[in-house]
């Protein structure tokens, strides 16, 4: 039972966490000044737009850029082969960044929150009933539907800056953090709720039985 | 059911994605010509905080030398945010990397195996069994030693090439960081290992009193 707490616990702290992280963020938000470009591009504080970022494809401009770069010691070879984009902050951008982080942590939250009143009653000693399965399935679901859901609003980024700028020589492309592991993580969970389906159903007939 | 039953033919499907990426994985390395230049699976340069000279002059090219066509109606700029590095293919390099799809992709291959043993124990309305406790719980301490491995191998390859690379006001930097989602998500998998463990004294008090 001791593993047990464990868990329990550090599913309490990443709930607080969660929490923490996003007052933080909309308050980054928020008082953000107007008019400063900011970053949208590959491994840079933005993580509620997507990491969307062009890909050079032209052999003149890669070429260009790389005589650029400094001469290094060898077998370092350097080049660029990825451009981000800095937007101007205005009101919308801030706005959709803010709905954005609630969404996101709200959805975390909601998850941890689940998972963790499972691993309670799991903790207690009650293990099969309906409201177990119940939640496990909707955990299952929140789980296998995240990717796609973090894919569609990439994507939905990625095409209004593929529409609103033009580019030559450069691919647009964009990175997701959550992939097909978190899918298989979540269609584990579904397979085991309706274990616990049965679970419940059993130590309800076993009950009768007393 | 019928669920169980979709969650089981998507799994072979993966299977044998799985297969044909290794065995394509591993025809490329295979075809990769002796000293050509790769810039998979090492870290990236990143500008250091604050202004930098070489990214200030590669941002001015991008947006106001190099005549590239970027077009759009806000006021915004190209920016380079990271550099790649590039290395030999030597033929130690190959067969490491070759090493490393075998041992990745089986890996995954034995995580579905379970994972259907799994699902087909409980189509058959028998989940609650000592096997099954074992698979799960191992399936449960696998996915979580995955993050766990994966954020130890990025730190000794990060630490390996800065012995190696090094750039003045940039720092060496790898795309993942530790996968809080999997890790969370794989501890409810190892607690509902304990549920079953439960569910099983169930089964057998049931097997009992009939």
């Amino acid at each position: 039972m001791r593993k047990l707490q464990i868990t329990y616990s550090l599913i309490a702290i990443a709930k607080y966490l969660v929490v923490i992280g996003a007052i933080l963020s909309v308050g980054f938000f928020i008082f953000l000044p107007n008019k400063e470009n900011a970053f949208v591009g590959i491994n840079d504080f933005q993580p509620f737009l997507g990491d969307i970022y062009w890909e050079i494809r032209g052999k003149e401009l890669k070429d260009n850029l790389h005589a650029q770069l400094p001469p290094l010691n060898e077998p370092m070879v350097i080049n660029v082969k990825r451009v981000g984009i800095a937007l101007p902050i205005t009101l919308t951008r801030k706005a959709i960044s803010i709905v954005m982080a609630i969404f996101y942590s709200g959805y975390v939250f909601l998850l941890l929150h689940l998972t963790q009143a499972i691993v309670l009653r799991i903790k207690l000693g009650d293990f099969f009933n309906r409201l177990n399965t119940k939640q496990l399935k909707q955990v299952g679901l929140l789980v296998t539907l995240a990717p796609f859901l973090e894919s569609l609003i990439n994507s939905s980024y990625m095409s209004w800056i593929g529409f609103t700028y033009q580019t030559e020589g450069m691919s647009l492309h964009s990175a997701n953090h959550l992939g097909s592991p978190v899918v298989i993580l979540g269609l584990l969970i579904t397979a085991l709720a309706l274990a616990f389906d049965h679970g419940a159903k059993m130590k309800e007939e076993h009950e009768l039985t007393i | 059911m019928k669920t169980l039953r979709y969650i089981e033919n998507f799994l072979t499907l993966l299977q044998v994605g799985a297969l044909a990426s290794m065995l394509l994985g591993l025809y490329l390395t295979y075809q990769m010509k002796e000293g050509s230049q790769q810039d998979f699976f090492i870290p990236h340069l990143e500008f250091n905080s604050g202004r930098n000279l070489l990214q200030s002059e590669l941002t001015n090219f991008l947006n106001s030398e190099s005549h590239m066509v970027f077009e759009g109606p806000e006021s915004a700029d190209l920016q380079v945010s990271r550099i790649t590095i590039n290395t030999e293919a030597t033929t130690t390099w190959r067969w490491g990397f070759a090493g490393f799809l075998v041992l990745y992709f089986s890996l995954i291959m034995g995580i579905f195996q379970i994972f259907k043993q799994i699902i087909s124990s409980i189509s058959n309305r028998l989940p609650f069994t000592k096997e099954n406790i074992k698979r799960i719980k191992l399936l449960g301490l696998v996915l979580l030693s995955i993050p766990v491995i994966e954020w130890v191998a990025d730190s000794l390859m990060l630490m390996y090439y800065s012995g190696l690379y090094s750039m003045k006001y940039m720092s060496l930097e790898n795309s993942n960081s530790f996968d809080w989602a999997m890790f969370n998500l794989s501890l409810l998998i190892y607690t509902l290992g304990f549920a079953f463990e439960q569910g099983r004294k169930l089964q057998e008090e049931q097997d009992l009193t009939i």
